[in-house]
């Protein structure tokens, strides 16, 4: 699993880490039972405050990507495969709402007509 | 980088020679008090039924420097006399022949006031003891190889060797993983288990010889068990970091220290065995078929470690070394 992060990119250190392992996920690098690096490990690395990995693998656990087990560390959670290739095609489908300038109301009624 | 035969071959055998002539010494020390012949082969209930003269008896002291001296020739050519590899070398073949030196002589040593070597029995702690001698060799043995030292490596890999595309200031962390499936586990631990139960069967012990025996077989289920244990491998702007149960202390490769990373196949016979392994120039560390990690280092010597997605990590180790090295 391959985690990339540029301190001179917009996004956030932890949402550029949930996005790479968001990535490994998609790309099929990272199965579900896949240990994630020990988030202290992970920072040292990366060289970054070990808070800010930590924050990075809280939103991908609220995402339903992963799984936080004391002793265990973190691991890939059943199903990730799905879900987040569904993460994916909603940040691909947000990038290009924005581009088209639609707001967030507007994009969630194209959303709502496809899925009526 | 290679070490010359001499200093392999005297690193290897130091302790062994000394164990056989401080062997030499005792047995000379103690004819009085020993029978002669001594008892030199037991049967597996511990009963001697094997004899030679004393004189015999001495000179078999000498199997141990002998078999040190071919194991470490063997493994030297077999690893083309890579330095990072001696050590290990060095600390199994001085091991093993200086267990072999103990063994000769903790089971004369408990015949000393016999009258006739027949009566003699094989003490129960003599094989124990001998191998806690030998690993103590073992350990000794490693200290006196010198650290390899070599020069940090200034040019970038060659542009064959994969890379990830990195940004100016981006960081990467690479980790792979390999498994042996849980049945390939089973499988292989089995296998001690198995001849142990196949020669408690098919011989005659003793209760002592059978508890000996069912430690040996305890032993070689956890070491091969260990040795199928999981491997991770780390890579960063530090260098390559490899973690494994059966390594007991990472295998530190630093990001200076490295020619190149490809990714490749296990090749030789050495695919079909498992664990910390050494062979031609450099280590593997091998827990399940496929494709490994392969580092070549300063030197020559390389690292291969059989890890998922090591292509990868491959183009993630090269990116970084050529971005430290302008």
């Amino acid at each position: 699993m391959l985690i990339r992060i540029d301190p001179n990119a917009d996004a956030p250190l932890f949402e550029q880490i949930a996005a790479s392992v968001r990535r490994a996920i998609a790309d099929g690098s990272a199965t579900p039972g896949t240990r994630l690096p020990g988030a202290r490990e992970l920072a040292e690395s990366l060289d970054l405050n070990v808070h800010t990995v930590l924050r990075g693998y809280q939103v991908l656990r609220d995402e339903g990507l992963i799984e936080l087990r004391r002793g265990r560390g973190a691991v890939v959670a059943t199903g990730a495969g799905e879900r987040g290739a569904l993460r994916s095609a909603v940040l691909a489908y947000v990038a290009a709402a924005r581009r088209f300038g639609l707001s967030a109301p507007e994009a969630a009624r194209l959303v709502e007509e496809e899925m009526s | 980088m290679r070490i010359g035969w001499i200093r392999l071959t005297a690193a290897a055998l130091a302790l062994p020679a000394l164990g056989a002539l401080v062997g030499a010494w005792l047995l000379t020390a103690w004819a009085d008090t020993l029978p002669d012949p001594v008892a030199v082969h037991f049967g597996p209930s511990g009963a001697a039924d094997g004899f030679a003269s004393l004189g015999v008896a001495r000179a078999s002291l000498l199997l141990g420097p002998l078999v040190a001296v071919l194991m470490v020739l063997l493994t030297g050519a077999w690893t083309r006399r890579d330095a990072r590899t001696a050590r290990p070398a060095v600390a199994v073949s001085s091991g093993v022949g200086t267990f072999i030196t103990a063994v000769v002589l903790f089971a004369t040593m408990p015949q000393r006031g016999l009258a006739d070597a027949a009566a003699a029995q094989l003490a129960w702690w003599s094989i124990p003891a001998a191998a806690l001698v030998g690993v103590l060799a073992a350990v000794l043995a490693a200290a006196v190889v010198p650290r390899v030292e070599t020069q940090p490596v200034t040019t970038a890999p060659p542009p064959d060797a994969a890379r990830v595309d990195l940004a100016a200031g981006e960081r990467l962390a690479w980790l792979g993983t390999g498994r042996m499936p849980v049945l390939g586990t089973l499988a292989v631990a089995l296998i001690p288990l198995g001849v142990a139960i196949l020669l408690a069967v098919a011989l005659p012990w003793s209760g002592g010889a059978l508890v000996a025996l069912a430690l040996v077989a305890l032993t070689g289920v956890v070491v091969t068990v260990l040795a199928a244990a999981p491997v991770e491998a780390r890579a960063d702007s530090t260098g390559v970091t490899v973690r494994s149960m059966f390594t007991l202390r990472p295998i530190r490769v630093p990001l200076d220290d490295i020619v190149r990373a490809d990714v490749g196949p296990v090749r030789g016979i050495h695919r079909f065995s498992f664990g910390y392994r050494i062979v031609p120039d450099g280590v593997l560390v091998n827990v399940r078929p496929g494709d490994a990690l392969i580092v070549t280092r300063a030197g020559g010597s390389r690292l291969l470690v059989t890890v998922d997605d090591a292509a990868q990590g491959a183009a993630a180790i090269n990116a970084l070394a050529a971005r430290a090295r302008p």
